[in-house]
């Protein structure tokens, strides 16, 4: 049986996974240099290991509506995507992050056609972890530009 | 131990081999120098001799006949004529295709190959008929030894053998020995057989050559000076024991070596042979098709991602990281004492070291634009040759260094203005008379270092632009309106339109592939520039003006709002000029500079809260390539030599800027891209 690990993270509402060969780096209240006339989707840009990185909006590229308390919690995943030449780094937007899983291949469902506000390319499948559903983000459609 | 890593390596060290040979040969074609025929000799032997360690079975086969071509050269017994330059000439491109052939599958290569031996026999069937027989016959199959046919020199009573195992590993690929090199001088030593595909024992891979010299062991130990501790030198015999006749002579000593060279010589019938790991005896008989059975290793030539260092700026990063140590403990000293003014003293060292650093980290990554040159010479002795035109290819100011990320950058553009030169520039030698020039073109290159720039000129003293031609076509094509008045620079200018090509019929030289609008925009992208300059009948020049390093450059910081931006200083003509109601004209969206009334651009910046607004607002006049146009911002904060990082794909449509940088507080300043924010500007 195969099975990858994967760090779940709270986005409004909704609770997302991603595969932690992924994810770089968890950061708080990093300071966020806003690049006047960037995509919407894009919030700034900030210092990472001496490297610019861009920064997502998550919730805007989601269609997610943003908490009010939104300044409060505000975390980076910082998500290194493609490999080799290809290989990017990208900051995103996260409210929370919960947990570490293994989430088996046969946990793993497609995702249903209609009924979620967002983009379903931007998922591989759902699962469910402690009778919550789980998206798995597809990170390479997600956060690439 | 990866072999793969160790061949590209060897991929490497024959590519430049080659090159040098490109040279040799263009040098070759203008005069019949044995210094020359010498230097062709020696590349091909090394060639020869590492691509066979490597299993590349063809190139020995292809090096082997040109060696042998080139040593009835040296000795007299043929005349160096064109047709021996054009072969090898192929050849050196043939074996370049092989190099990323291994398996020999390419139809083309094959073809190639066939054709290529066939008119090496010609050349050698010319003079000497009979000496193609007595040659050994080199060998193809895999695992069979190759025999080098260099003559050796001294008293055949005094010859050794010896029995040198080389055991290879990833430490001596860190240590970047030339393994070509190292390799050729141990063959210049005498005779040769070596084993094509590394064999396999206990302690790993390793190849194993039989060398017969008359030298002493000093001089096989000096030969192998970089890798001695890798290799294991025996001596087999007091004789060449691949000399049959020596061999009858000596039959009682042979009995102690024959083991081994029976190892070699039924390496076929040990295919199917057991493995014995554990005889000693018979350790060479793990030849074994083992390797063979392996994939052959499918390789893309790359991009040299290695750069050749002078070894004085590696001793200046020596001393500097040792002068770093010893001033870090001083500072910790100093700040366990708490002794203020020594931790300061020691704080300013480092800051001047870091500074050292910087520039000596710079300087590692400057190249000298020799090697590209290297290239250069053979495109164009090919072309020329191609089109039926007689060209001299002068460089001036090769040794100019440029970082080597804008060498990399340049090469295609210059090779496709030296194209132009040679398609469009060069007259054919009957025209040139026609017109009383003389009936070698010539076409120049000359760099030069001002200051922080580097100007690189190429120029042809051939047709020069035509104007009119250009005038009409830009008509024709609808960049201009019949009639407009354009001076002859603005004239020139227009070629680097996108979608303007001048060449009357594509032909494969230029005017196809990449135009001038791509040579601009390249130029532009490691932000240089392009001025072109021609008269009709005397020639055309086109010089590019390129920084020397683009990581850093001088900048102005400013700021709109919490947003802060860096202005490369060098575009700026002046600067801290204060904004009041009068300079503004909001009726023709123009601002009042010193008499003149020019377009301009307010830097966009980010504010939390409604700040005052009614602050005194600062000009900058951007200068950028005739371009002409102010910024308005908040404040000014000063200069700052900026360290620019990419912004990358995420930000590729924000084309007003064009990097940023992290400033001491950790903060991120925005590098403001002049070209583009002209386009910004209220007037466009």
């Amino acid at each position: 049986m195969k099975a990858n690990t994967y760090l779940t993270f709270k986005l409004g509402q909704e609770l997302f996974a991603v595969n932690v060969d992924n994810v770089l780096e968890v950061l708080e209240r990093q300071l966020i240099t806003p690049v006047p006339d960037a995509p919407k989707n894009l919030l700034g840009i900030i210092n990472f290991r001496g490297e610019i990185l861009p920064v997502l909006n998550t919730h805007l590229k989601f269609n997610l509506t943003v908490e009010d308390n939104e300044e409060l919690e505000r975390l980076l995943i910082v998500f290194e995507i493609g490999q080799d030449e290809n290989k990017y780094s990208v900051a995103a937007t996260a409210d929370a992050v919960k947990d570490v899983i293994e989430v088996a291949n046969e946990q793993i469902k497609p995702v249903p056609e209609n009924g979620i506000s967002y983009d379903s390319k931007y998922l591989t499948g759902i699962t469910n972890y402690n009778n919550q559903f789980v998206m798995l983000l597809n990170t390479i459609k997600a956060f690439s530009f | 131990m990866d072999m793969n890593q160790l061949k590209l390596k060897f991929i490497d060290e024959a590519e430049s081999l080659l090159t040098s040979l490109d040279n040799v040969l263009i040098e070759l074609e203008k005069t019949d120098d044995l210094q020359n025929i010498n230097e062709a000799f020696r590349v091909m032997h090394t060639i020869k001799g590492a691509s066979g360690m490597f299993g590349f079975d063809k190139i020995v086969e292809i090096t082997h006949e040109l060696e042998s071509i080139y040593d009835l050269l040296r000795q007299k017994t043929l005349q160096l004529n064109p047709s021996i330059i054009d072969i090898t000439f192929t050849a050196a491109d043939h074996i370049r295709a092989l190099l990323i052939d291994e398996a020999f599958s390419n139809e083309n290569n094959i073809k190639r190959h066939k054709l290529l031996k066939e008119s090496i026999d010609v050349v050698k069937g010319i003079k000497t008929p009979e000496s193609k027989k007595t040659e050994p016959k080199t060998t193809s199959t895999p695992n069979e030894i190759k025999v080098s046919n260099k003559p050796t020199t001294g008293n055949i009573d005094k010859k050794a053998t010896w029995n040198i195992l080389f055991y290879p590993n990833e430490e001596l690929i860190k240590r970047c020995v030339n393994m070509a090199y190292t390799f050729h001088d141990l063959f210049a030593l005498g005779e040769y057989k070596i084993s094509s595909k590394p064999f396999n024992n206990s302690e790993g891979e390793f190849w194993s050559i039989f060398l017969v010299t008359d030298q002493p062991f000093e001089e096989i130990e000096n030969a192998l000076m970089f890798v001695m501790d890798y290799c294991k030198i025996s001596k087999v015999a007091d004789f060449d024991i691949f000399n049959p006749t020596e061999l009858e002579k000596r039959d009682e000593q042979l009995n102690n070596i024959t083991q081994h060279i029976e190892a070699f010589d039924t390496t076929d019938m040990q295919n199917n042979a057991p493995n014995n790991a554990n005889d000693s005896g018979k350790e060479l008989i793990h030849l074994i098709n083992k390797t063979n059975n392996q994939q052959p290793v499918q390789m893309t030539p790359k991009a040299t991602t290695r750069i050749n260092v002078e070894a004085s700026k590696l001793d200046t990063l020596m001393y500097l990281v040792s002068e770093l140590v010893t001033t870090k403990s001083e500072l910790l000293i100093a700040l366990k004492k708490h002794d203020e003014e020594k931790s300061i003293d020691a704080a300013e060292k480092i800051e001047k070291l870091s500074k050292l650093f910087s520039d000596n980290a710079l300087s590692i990554r400057m190249v000298s634009l020799h090697e590209m040159l290297n290239k250069f010479k053979r495109l164009i002795r090919d072309l020329a040759k191609q089109l039926g035109k007689q060209i001299e290819f002068e460089i001036i100011g090769e040794d100019t260094e440029l970082d080597k990320n804008i060498i990399d950058a340049i090469g295609e553009p210059i090779m496709h203005l030296i194209r132009n030169c040679i398609d469009h520039g060069i007259e054919i030698p009957e025209k040139r008379i026609a017109k009383g020039k003389p009936e070698t073109g010539t076409i120049k290159f000359e760099a030069q270092k001002t200051g922080n720039y580097v100007y690189i000129t190429i120029s042809d003293d051939g047709n020069g632009i035509n104007t009119e031609y250009v005038y009409n076509k830009a008509v024709d094509k609808g960049f201009i309106q019949p009639g407009t008045n354009l001076t002859e620079k603005e004239i020139m200018d227009l070629i680097f339109l996108p979608g303007f090509s001048t060449a009357e019929s594509l032909s494969n030289v230029s005017g196809r592939g990449i135009g001038m609008d791509i040579v601009l925009k390249r130029i532009h992208d490691i932000r240089g520039e392009i001025i072109v300059s021609s008269t009709k009948n005397i020639g055309t020049a086109f010089t590019l003006k390129l920084q020397q390093t683009v990581s850093i450059i001088s900048t102005l910081l400013v700021t709109s709002g919490k947003t802060t931006y860096a202005i490369p200083i060098e575009d700026i003509e002046a600067c801290n000029i204060e904004l009041d109601e009068n300079t503004t004209n909001t009726q023709s969206k123009l601002i009042r500079y010193n008499n003149e009334l020019l377009p301009f651009y307010i830097l966009k910046g980010y504010t939390m809260h409604a700040e005052d607004s009614s602050c005194s607002q600062k000009l900058i006049i951007i200068n950028k390539q005739s371009k002409r146009y102010a910024i308005i911002a908040d404040t000014i904060i000063g200069e700052y030599q900026a360290v620019i990082k990419p912004l990358g794909k995420a930000f590729s449509e924000v084309k007003h800027l064009s990097g940023a940088s992290l400033l001491g507080d950790g903060s991120i300043a925005l590098l403001l891209d002049t070209d583009n924010v002209w386009f910004k500007t209220s007037n466009n």
